[in-house]
C-alpha cells in the first residue's frame, strides 16, 4: 500500500482539525496515519484512491465527512492559449495537458507535488508504462506552440538537473531515469517528445527538461499527460487539475489538442453519472435508509446527487477513478456511515461445518506419533535446489524467480526438509525422534501436483531397520491399513535394510535405514532409520 | 510405642521375615540360601547389615579338614605306587630290585617301603619277593585308596599319608548365624520406592519410605510434543467448524486466472510484477483451453471494467498462489446452492526477504459465506463472531481489495495495540459474474502467522520453523 509523508501542520491547516481527530478521520476513509520519528505525518493509503495522495485531496474528502463541504464544486476554467498537436507517437500515442494558474509553489508544497506525481506513477501509471506526468514551469514554455512526437534519439535536450544539452541517447544510456524508463517507449531509435517551439520540454516518460524546472518561485503550471490508454491518461490529469485546483485562487487552463483533423480541450473533467436505487443499496448492506440518507451519505463522500421521483442519480466528480460500478457507490455510503457504527448480525444461519478427510486423519496420525514418542516439526515447502542436487532430485518445481537460491524450488518430498532437521540437531540429546506432515510438490505427466506426506526419523547411536519397521507397523496397524511390504531400492536407504509399503497394490511410502552415502554428504555421523509415506 | 523402631531395607525385613516365620533361630551361613532364598553372596552382605544393627549374631568358627594335595590327586588318578609293584610281581613273584627301578623309576622307593610295611613283599639278596597272597594284597590296598578317596582315615594312615605328601592339613571358617530374640519386631523397612517385590510379598505393612528433599530439583523430562504452530491452526480449523464453514484445499501451484484474474486483478496490476510474484520454470503454462468458457467470461469483465486487453496467456502462467482466495476463486464455479459457507487455510508465496517478520512463505485463512439474502451486516456479524471465539476484540476499516466492494480491513486488539489482522468484503458484481454466481458472497483472508506470534509472545518468525529438538520438546504454552 502507498505510503504518504506530509507536514501535519500542512494536513492540520488544511482540514482544521487536531492530530487525533484526523487520524481517526483518515481511519474512516480506508487510510492509516501517524506521526513518524521524523515528525512527518506518514498516510497509507489505498491504491484506488490516488486523489488523496497529495494534501489538497485529503483535506477535500475529510471536509465532506467532516460535513463542512457537501458534493464536489466546479472549478474555473478559461482558455490558455496553448496549442498542442499530437503527431501520435506509435508506442505512446496519448497525450492532455493542462494549465493551472496561480498553484504559487512553496518548498514544501513542492516537495509534496513531486511525491503526489511519483505516487501516481507508481499506481495508475503502472510504473510510467501506462501514464507518465510531467510538470513544468508555464513561465518558463518557451512557446505556446506545443508538438507531441516521434523525435530521432540523436537529438539533443537539456535534461532536469543538467545545464548541457546532450542527445537523447547519452540520456537513456547515462541518467538513473534513463536507465529505469529509457525502454518503455523506444522503439528503432525513435522516442516520444514533448517539444514547446523548438525545445523538448520533456521526454516522457523517462525525464522532463531543465528549462520549464519548477522552484519554490513557481506561480503557474504546464502539465502533460502521455500514455498508452486514453482513459487513464485523462483521468490522471483530472486528478492532479483537480487537487491543484482545491488551491485558493487557482483557476484551470484548458489546452487546445490537435489530432488527426479533430480538435479537444483538455483537462476533460470528465463526470460520469450512475443512477443508484436504495433498495439496492439497503440489500447489500442490510440496512434500512431512506433516499435522502443516502443521497447525504454520498454527498459527504463528495458526490453530487440529484434526486427526484424515487431516484438518485449520482454524479461522480472527476477525480474519482475507484467507481467501476454502483457496488462502489455502496462502499462510499458505508463508509460515509463508518462500519463500526453498523450493527453486525450474528450469525443466524445454522450450517453443518466440516472438516476434510485429510485433516481428520492428520489428527489421528498426530496423536499416534506423540504416543509412539515421536515430536512434531513444521518446515517450509521452499528448499534449495542445491540441496535438491545433492540428494539426486530431478523431479521437482523450481522457482522462475526466486529471491533467493535457498529457496528457489518447492521440495519434492519430505525427506529434504528432515534431513536439515536432523542436522540441526546432530549436538541434541539421543534420540531424536521426530516427524512431520506436510505437502510436497511433485511433477505428475509435466504437470505440478501437490501431496500430503508424513515423514518419521529417529537419529541415535546406534539403530536398524526394526526401530522404524516398528513404527510404521504400529501407525498403520493403529489406523487399520492392510500393507505388505517390498523390498526396496530407494536411492536414500540402504539396499537390503529399507521396504517400500504397498497398500491396495500402490507404493504409498518407503522406510528404513538412511544410507551411510547421504549421512555423510550431510555431516551427519549418527545414523538415522527414516520412513515417508502418502497421505493423500 | 515407646520404642524406636530399627530401619532396615525391604531385602533385609524379608530375611528376617522368613526365618521367623520358619522359626529358625539358628543356622549356617552355606545353608542360608537354601532356607531364605537368597544367593550367597548378596546374603552374606545382607547378614552383615542385620548384624550390625544388632538383629543377629554371627559367630565364626575356624576348623581343621583335611585336603587331597596334587600329588594325592595324581595317585588317586595314577594308582598308589605299591600297587603298581604288585601288579609287577604278580605271576612272577620274584624280581630284582635292579628291574622294579628300571619299571617304576623315582615311585620305585616309596613303592618298596610301603608294601613291605605292609607285609605284602619283603626284601632278599637284592631281590623282591611277594609274601602275600596277591587278591589279598589287593583288597588292602584298595582298602587305603578309598580312605584317600574318602579323606577318612585311621590314625596311622593319615601320619603316613600326610608324611608321603598325599594329603595336607587346611583351615576353614565356619559361620553360624544367630537370631537375636524377636528381632522380627523390633525393625520396619525404610524403603526408597514401593516396588512389585514389596506388594508382592506384602511387606508394606511394615514399610516405612524414605522421606524426600522434595523441593531439590528432580531429572528433566521432556515429552514429545505437537508443534504449537500446527495446533493453532486445528484450533482455527475447528472454530470455522463450528461456525458452520466446511473445509476446502486447493493447489500450492496456481494459475494466474484463479490466483488474480478470477479475483478481478487487472493483469497489469504491479503485484503481478517480477518483485511480487512468483511464477515456476517449467511448465511456465497450463493448457487453459478446457476452460474456455470461463475465460471468455473473464475476460470480457476485466475489459469492461478495467478498460484495457485481457491477455489469456497471462491466465495460463503457474504461479506459487499468493493467497487462499484462489482456492475460494475455484470453489465459486462449482454453483453449491446457498447457503454456502467454507474455508480453507494453507500456505501461501510472496516474493518477501527473509527477516524477523517475513518469510517467502506463510499461512492464510479463507473463508467465503453466501446466500441471495447475503448482506454486508451479515459479513461483519461473522467476523466479529469469528474474533470473539479466538477470544479477541475486533474493530473495521474501510478497506481496498480488487475482489472486494465494500471491502473491509479488520483490527485485532492483542496486547494493548491494534493489529491489522485480516481483510475482508463482499465479493464484487465482478468477480460473481465471472463465477457465474447469482448470490451474493462475502469472503476473508487472514494471515495466520502474525496471529499466532501475538498469541505466543514471539517476536521472529522463525522460531515458527524452528526444528531444534530440546527447543521443540520445551516450548511454553501460554
Amino acid at each position: 500500500m502507498p505510503v504518504l509523508k506530509f507536514k501535519p501542520e500542512r494536513i492540520l491547516n488544511l482540514t482544521g482539525l487536531g492530530i487525533n481527530t484526523l487520524e481517526d478521520a483518515l481511519f474512516s476513509l480506508k487510510c492509516e496515519a501517524s506521526i513518524n520519528n521524523e515528525n512527518q505525518l506518514e498516510v497509507e493509503i489505498n491504491p484506488d484512491r490516488p486523489d488523496m495522495y497529495i494534501g489538497e485531496g485529503i483535506a477535500r474528502a475529510i471536509r465532506g465527512i467532516t460535513n463542512n463541504e457537501l458534493g464536489f464544486k466546479e472549478y474555473d476554467y478559461e482558455n490558455s492559449k496553448f496549442k498542442l498537436i499530437n503527431e501520435i507517437p506509435y508506442i505512446r500515442p496519448i497525450i492532455s495537458a493542462a494549465v493551472i494558474y496561480n498553484v504559487n509553489l512553496d518548498n514544501d508544497f513542492l516537495v509534496e507535488l513531486i511525491q503526489f506525481q511519483e505516487k501516481l506513477h507508481e499506481g495508475i501509471g503502472r510504473k510510467r508504462r501506462k501514464v507518465a506526468i510531467g510538470i513544468h514551469d508555464l513561465n518558463k514554455v518557451p512557446s505556446n506552440e506545443l508538438k507531441y512526437k516521434n523525435v530521432s534519439i540523436d537529438d539533443k535536450m537539456m535534461p532536469l538537473g543538467s545545464n548541457n544539452y546532450v542527445s537523447i541517447r547519452e540520456i537513456l544510456k547515462n541518467t538513473d531515469q534513463g536507465i529505469k524508463y529509457g525502454n518503455i517507449s523506444l522503439i528503432n531509435d525513435l522516442h516520444p517528445a514533448f517539444i514547446s517551439g523548438d525545445e523538448i520540454i520533456s521526454l516522457p516518460p523517462v525525464i522532463n527538461s531543465n528549462i520549464t524546472r519548477l522552484d519554490e518561485n513557481t506561480r503557474d503550471l504546464l502539465i502533460d499527460v502521455t500514455g498508452t490508454d486514453s482513459y487513464y491518461v485523462n483521468k490522471t490529469l483530472d486528478i492532479i487539475v483537480s487537487n491543484l485546483a482545491e488551491r485558493k485562487n487557482t483557476k484551470i487552463g484548458k489546452v487546445e489538442i490537435i489530432e488527426n483533423n479533430s480538435r479537444k480541450y483538455t483537462p476533460l473533467m470528465e463526470k460520469s453519472e450512475e443512477v443508484i436505487d436504495s433498495s439496492y443499496v439497503n440489500e447489500i448492506l442490510g440496512e434500512k435508509l431512506s433516499n435522502d440518507e443516502i443521497a447525504f451519505h454520498l454527498m459527504r463522500m463528495r458526490h453530487n446527487v440529484l434526486l427526484n421521483d424515487n431516484e438518485i442519480r449520482v454524479v461522480i466528480p472527476p477525480f474519482r477513478a475507484d467507481i467501476i460500478s454502483n457496488i462502489d457507490l455502496v462502499e462510499d455510503i458505508v463508509m460515509s456511515i463508518g462500519y463500526n457504527n453498523i450493527v453486525p448480525n450474528k450469525p443466524k444461519v445454522m450450517l453443518r461445518g466440516s472438516l476434510t478427510n485429510i485433516t481428520i486423519l492428520k489428527r489421528k496420525i498426530r496423536d499416534i506419533m506423540i504416543g509412539l514418542g515421536f515430536t512434531e516439526i513444521q518446515s517450509l515447502t521452499l528448499v534449495s535446489s542445491r540441496i535438491l542436487k545433492d540428494l539426486d532430485e530431478q523431479n521437482y518445481i523450481e522457482v522462475l524467480n526466486p529471491i533467493t537460491n535457498d529457496f528457489d524450488s518447492l521440495r519434492p518430498n519430505l525427506f529434504v526438509s528432515m534431513i536439515m532437521a536432523m542436522k540441526n540437531n546432530i549436538m541434541a540429546s539421543k534420540p531424536v525422534k521426530l516427524f512431520e506432515i506436510g505437502k510436497i510438490v511433485e511433477k505428475v505427466l509435466g504437470k505440478p501436483v501437490d501431496k500430503e506426506r508424513i515423514s518419521i526419523a529417529i537419529m541415535d547411536e546406534s539403530l536398524s531397520y526394526e526401530d522404524i519397521q516398528s513404527v510404521v507397523y504400529s501407525l498403520l496397524k493403529m489406523l487399520n491399513i492392510e500393507f505388505k511390504v517390498l523390498s526396496s531400492s530407494n536411492k536414500f536407504l540402504i539396499k537390503g535394510r529399507s521396504a517400500d509399503l504397498i497398500v491396495n497394490n500402490k507404493i504409498i511410502g518407503y522406510f528404513g535405514e538412511v544410507s551411510p552415502y547421504i549421512l555423510e554428504k550431510f555431516s551427519l555421523e549418527y545414523p538415522i532409520v527414516y520412513g515417508e509415506l502418502d497421505l493423500g | 510405642m515407646g520404642e524406636e523402631k530399627i530401619a532396615v531395607s525391604e531385602s533385609e525385613y524379608y530375611i528376617l521375615k522368613a526365618l521367623n516365620d520358619k522359626g529358625i533361630k539358628k543356622f549356617k551361613l552355606e545353608e542360608g540360601e537354601k532356607l531364605i532364598g537368597i544367593e550367597k553372596s548378596k546374603l552374606a552382605s545382607l547378614l552383615k547389615l542385620l548384624e550390625s544393627k544388632n538383629l543377629i549374631k554371627i559367630n565364626e568358627k575356624r576348623i581343621k579338614v583335611i585336603k587331597l594335595t596334587d600329588k594325592g590327586r595324581k595317585v588317586l588318578e595314577e594308582g598308589l605306587p605299591e600297587e603298581k609293584l604288585i601288579d609287577i610281581l604278580n605271576g612272577k613273584e620274584i624280581i630284582n630290585i635292579k628291574e622294579v627301578k628300571e619299571l617304576l623309576g623315582e615311585d620305585a622307593n616309596i613303592a618298596i617301603g610301603q608294601a613291605k610295611k605292609l607285609k605284602i613283599i619283603d626284601l632278599k639278596e637284592g631281590k623282591v619277593l611277594l609274601i602275600m597272597n596277591y587278591n589279598d594284597a589287593k583288597n588292602l590296598l584298595n582298602k587305603i585308596k578309598n580312605m584317600l578317596i574318602n579323606l577318612n582315615f585311621d590314625s596311622n594312615t593319615e601320619k603316613d599319608m600326610l608324611s608321603r605328601g598325599l594329603i595336607k592339613y587346611d583351615y576353614v571358617t565356619e559361620t553360624t548365624v544367630i537370631v537375636e530374640e524377636n528381632a522380627i519386631s523390633k525393625v520396619e523397612i525404610l524403603a526408597s520406592r514401593l516396588t512389585h517385590e514389596i506388594l508382592a510379598k506384602r511387606l508394606w505393612k511394615n514399610l516405612k519410605l524414605r522421606e524426600y528433599d522434595i523441593a531439590s530439583e528432580p531429572p528433566t523430562v521432556y515429552p514429545a510434543r505437537k508443534h504449537y504452530f500446527i495446533e493453532f491452526i486445528e484450533e482455527l480449523k475447528d472454530i470455522m467448524k463450528e461456525l458452520g464453514f466446511k473445509e476446502t484445499d486447493g493447489p500450492l501451484v496456481e494459475i494466474e486466472l484463479f490466483n488474480f484474474d478470477m479475483l478481478f486483478q487487472p493483469q497489469d496490476h504491479p503485484a503481478r510484477e517480477i518483485h511480487d510474484t512468483l511464477w515456476i520454470k517449467d511448465p511456465r503454462n497450463y493448457d487453459i483451453n478446457e476452460m474456455k468458457d470461463l475465460i471468455d467470461r473473464v475476460s470480457r469483465v476485466h475489459e469492461r471494467g478495467w478498460r484495457y486487453k485481457f491477455n489469456q496467456e497471462i491466465s495460463s502462467r503457474y504461479v506459487l498462489r499468493s493467497q487462499t482466495t484462489s482456492v475460494s476463486a475455484r470453489l465459486l464455479l462449482n454453483k453449491f446452492n446457498p447457503p454456502i459457507r467454507y474455508f480453507t487455510i494453507g500456505k501461501v508465496y510472496r516474493s518477501d526477504v527473509i527477516d524477523a517478520s517475513h518469510l517467502p512463505e506463510f499461512h492464510q485463512l479463507d473463508g467465503i459465506m453466501g446466500d441471495h439474502n447475503y448482506t454486508f451486516k451479515d459479513l461483519l456479524g461473522i467476523l466479529k463472531e469469528f474474533g470473539e471465539r479466538l477470544g479477541i476484540e475486533i474493530k473495521f476499516k474501510p478497506g481496498y481489495f480488487p475482489f472486494t466492494e465494500p471491502s473491509v480491513e479488520g483490527y485485532a486488539k492483542i496486547n494493548n495495540k491494534w493489529i491489522e489482522l485480516f481483510g475482508a468484503g463482499l465479493f464484487r458484481p465482478e468477480v460473481l459474474e465471472m463465477a457465474g454466481i447469482d448470490y451474493r458472497v462475502g469472503a476473508w483472508g487472514m494471515g495466520v502467522e502474525r496471529l499466532i506470534m501475538a498469541r505466543l509472545g514471539l517476536n521472529d518468525i522463525r522460531q515458527l520453523y524452528e526444528t531444534n529438538y530440546d527447543f521443540l520438546r520445551s516450548f511454553k504454552l501460554r
